[in-house]
């Protein structure tokens, strides 16, 4: 029996004004999130984009506490053998900035990017990866994150190829998706033709290229760099800086540890000096540089670091 | 001089502490002495049983002597055996020859100190097993001053000999495996080979012993021996105290060792140099690709570790392919091992408690997983950044190593059972216990790993044969093996022969649950704080 015509218009005009508020709904939720994040007033001008229910923010756009993509909270680690190699640090990374990681040689720089990484266990404090805790929810925190280290120790009987699968398969990325990604940065790095050979021959410039393929390819929310820029040539430095933009204005962030301060200051928005495995000045770049340049600034702290630790004795 | 001396005592202090998983002076002394140790019991062991099995006979027909050939001859072997595998990694293999060729030091001292550290291991080797043939030669000939000094006259310079040859095959080894395209499996089969051909040796002298007091065995021993001179000479020197007989064998072990070494000292340099330089092609192009889940694509990684490297492949795996081999040779030969059991009375019924003893060592002799956490060195960072429970990573491992052993347990046995031509219960009895002893050895080595980890080790060499957890697992189940012969003999009184061999079956079976539970509990806890 045919529905009569009256039911089939209702059903119709009922749909269509679902359909509308739904739109006016969808029109209306970043307001509504603005609101309820309280956005500074510098970001209300920010170009909204909605992927996944997620909404990111162009680059230069840090809209407050939903976009925390990092958030170290009180963080402190004493090795068995009783060295306190970091002490209460507390640090936050928004998403869309490059934050620079600087401090001497032990300083506990190494020791806080392999903390958040999930590498090294910790006991006090706490890390946030967009949210997950590392130690209650590391796999969830771990999904959304990439790390290399500052020498990337790969496995050697594998090949190139082989080792970016594994990865891929680790970090469930569908396989198409993979092939395309693979191809964008194992060519940009010019690493394709290399990636059928044992990662054994590899150069340690090539490892580190292969690492920095194996963490882009994951499309990570926080990209964790331990000297990323030392072993790479100058072609692909420039490359990576370039990816590092590209992620960040894609809404991830990325924080890494450096000894040239050049690039530190050139590249990041953020900078955080860490001494003794405490932390001593972190900010914006242009606030924590001012006039000066950050190596002025970094020997001049290390220098009051110095005095500080004398007048201690 | 002072520069030879400085590499020898990092040679020495890096062989010495190489099986120690801690980083604390005190525990690192005592794991060393204790890993020292455990190598001592095994090489008493062997020279002992050897030693007074033939001393016995050889003494019957007046040639008590034979037994110091002999067990010069296994003493030789066995350096041998192991040398090999060392040789490849420490001598060709080791991470720190970019540092030491740096150096300013002559070639010479470079590989001298580093064969030498491959000689002080022989020592300990040649030491105990030596001492008891020793020891049981006086014993039957009566006591002689002169024999002490000569005696370890001996010991220190044999070695000499098997550190030679180990340094002159394991460098084939290596170049055949840098040459070759499918190098991992060409090396497979040289090691099977060389393992064949010396278990092939070892059967043969067991089947000498157990043949009794036959007068033909002293000219059989003769000739198997009498090729070796440098093991005449020592011989000679022994017992007769010949001064010409002992300069012989001094200058016959002396000699070779220190020209082998001198001739690989003008060429080690380039030798290295072709050895890791390992050829990078260009020309790949992207294919297809497919998607998979984490845990196939840990367990993929497993195997290709596993059956990539040779020396893992060998180290973890021969107890598996001996099983495999020694039961489809008893199949084959079913008709002369039924001739030989009918004529021994009683002998059938045995077929099953050596068939036991077989499987349970076979299996419980090796484990990957014994050194799978070891073997991840620096590169463990991988694995602990991954978006993976614990639990999977554990259960890739336990996977590789039940994929050697449970196949060779299903083919093993079957076909050895029909070749002792025992009955569907007891070859459902000895695949069960196979089984049990595979579950004990996966989950068992893992926590043993995770217990002594050694991921600082400089090369798979040095963690498959000289880390703890390997040591402990492998002395630990001869131990295991020994409490379960002890509950047999104390329970095939009132059990009977299959009821007495279910009970160690059992307690292998409830050990491998404990250690299952161990791994799940304090083994996550003990991974998240390793540190590499």
């Amino acid at each position: 029996m045919p529905l009569p015509l009256p039911w089939v218009g209702g059903i119709l005009l009922f749909s269509l004004i679902l359909i509308a508020l739904g739109g006016v709904f969808w029109l209306f939720l970043p307001l509504f999130c603005s609101l309820t994040t309280a956005v500074p007033q510098e970001y209300n001008n920010s170009t909204f984009r909605l992927i996944s229910n997620c909404y990111l923010f162009d680059k230069g756009d840090f809209p407050g506490k939903r976009n925390i993509m990092l958030e170290i909270r009180h963080f402190s680690k004493t090795y068995s053998s009783g060295k306190r190699a970091v002490d209460d640090l507390s640090l936050t990374v928004e998403a869309g900035s490059i934050y620079g990681f600087i401090g001497h040689n032990g300083a506990g720089k190494t020791t806080t990017l392999r903390s958040l990484a999930g590498i090294l266990d910790f006991e006090e404090g706490d890390i946030l990866i967009d949210g997950h805790s590392i130690r209650t929810e590391p796999v969830a925190a771990k999904q959304v994150t990439a790390f290399i280290p500052d020498n990337p120790d790969l496995y050697d009987f594998l090949t190139g190829i082989a080792y970016l699968n594994f990865i891929a398969d680790l970090y469930a990325i569908p396989a198409e998706k993979r092939q395309t990604l693979i191809s964008k940065y194992g060519d940009a790095f010019e690493l394709t033709g290399a990636l059928g050979s044992p990662v054994a021959g590899y150069s340690h410039g090539m490892k580190q290229k292969l690492a920095l393929i194996s963490a882009l390819i994951r499309e990570p929310k926080l990209l964790v760099l331990d000297e990323p820029f030392v072993g790479l040539d100058p072609v692909a430095s420039h490359i990576l800086k370039e990816y590092l933009h590209e992620l960040c204005n894609n809404g991830a962030a990325v924080f890494f540890s450096t000894h040239v301060l050049e690039v530190a200051q050139k590249l990041c928005d953020h900078i955080a000096i860490i001494r003794g495995g405490h932390l001593i000045e972190c900010g914006k770049t242009e606030d924590v540089v001012g006039n000066s340049s950050l190596e002025d600034v970094f020997l001049e702290l290390a220098r009051q670091g110095g005095e500080a630790v004398e007048a201690v004795q | 001089m002072k520069k030879f001396l400085a590499l020898m005592r990092v040679s020495f202090r890096g062989m010495i502490f190489s099986a120690n998983p801690s980083s604390k002076a005190k525990k690192k002394s005592a794991s060393s002495i204790g890993f020292l140790a455990l190598m001592s019991l095994l090489m008493l062991y062997i020279g002992g049983v050897y030693s007074f099995s033939f001393a016995q006979i050889f003494s019957l027909f007046g040639r008590t002597d034979l037994i110091l050939t002999l067990l010069g001859l296994i003493a030789v072997s066995m350096c041998f055996l192991f040398g090999v595998i060392s040789a490849s990694g420490f001598v060709f293999g080791g991470k720190d020859n970019d540092i030491l060729l740096a150096m300013p030091v002559g070639t010479f001292p470079i590989l001298l100190s580093k064969v030498l550290s491959l000689y002080l291991e022989n020592i300990v080797f040649t030491l105990f097993i030596l001492l008891p043939a020793g020891g049981v030669y006086l014993y039957f000939t009566g006591f002689s001053v002169l024999f002490i000094p000569i005696f370890l006259l001996c010991v220190l310079f044999l070695p000499l000999l098997p550190s030679a040859l180990s340094l002159l095959l394991g460098f084939l080894f290596t170049y055949i495996q840098s040459k070759v395209r499918h190098k991992a499996l060409i090396n497979n089969l040289l090691y099977l080979v060389f393992f064949g051909l010396v278990f092939a040796l070892s059967f043969g002298l067991s089947g000498s012993m157990s043949s009794g007091a036959d007068p033909s065995i002293i000219g059989t021993f003769e000739s198997a021996t009498g090729w070796a001179l440098p093991l005449v000479w020592m011989t000679q020197a022994l017992t007769a105290h010949s001064v010409v007989s002992l300069v012989l064998f001094l200058l016959s072990c002396a000699v070779p060792f220190f020209l082998i070494v001198w001739v690989f000292s003008l060429f080690y340099k380039k030798i290295l140099t072709r050895l890791v330089s390992v050829q990078v092609r260009h020309d790949y192009k992207l294919q297809q690709m497919r998607g998979g889940k984490p845990f196939a694509a840990l367990y993929k990684k497993e195997l290709r570790r596993l059956f990539g490297t040779p020396i893992y492949l060998m180290n973890s795996g021969l107890g598996a392919l001996m099983l495999i081999g020694g039961g489809i040779y008893a199949f084959v030969a079913k008709g002369k091992i039924a001739s030989a059991l009918a004529d021994l009375p009683g002998a059938s019924s045995g077929m099953l408690v050596a068939g036991a003893a077989v499987v349970a060592f076979c299996i419980m002799v090796s484990s990957t997983t014994a050194s799978s956490i070891s073997l991840e060195g620096n590169r463990l960072w991988i694995l602990r950044e991954a978006p993976v429970p614990i639990e999977t990573i554990f259960a890739a491992k336990i996977m590789t190593n039940c994929t050697l052993m449970v196949p060779a347990v299903l083919i093993g046995v079957p076909f050895g059972a029909a070749g002792l031509g025992l009955g569907i219960t007891d070859t459902l009895l000895l695949l069960v216990l196979g089984l049990s002893c595979a579950m004990l050895t996966s989950f068992g080595g893992l926590f043993l790993n995770l217990l002594w980890p050694k991921l600082d080790a400089v090369n798979d060499t040095v963690v498959l044969k000289r880390s703890m957890s390997v040591m402990i697992m492998t002395f630990g189940s001869f131990g295991l093996i020994a409490i379960g012969a002890g509950l047999f003999y104390l329970l095939v009184g009132p059990l009977g022969l299959q009821g007495a061999l279910w009970a160690p079956t059992l307690l292998y079976a409830v050990l491998a649950i404990v250690f299952f539970f161990l791994v799940r509990g304090p083994g996550k806890r003990m991974f998240r704080g390793l540190i590499s």
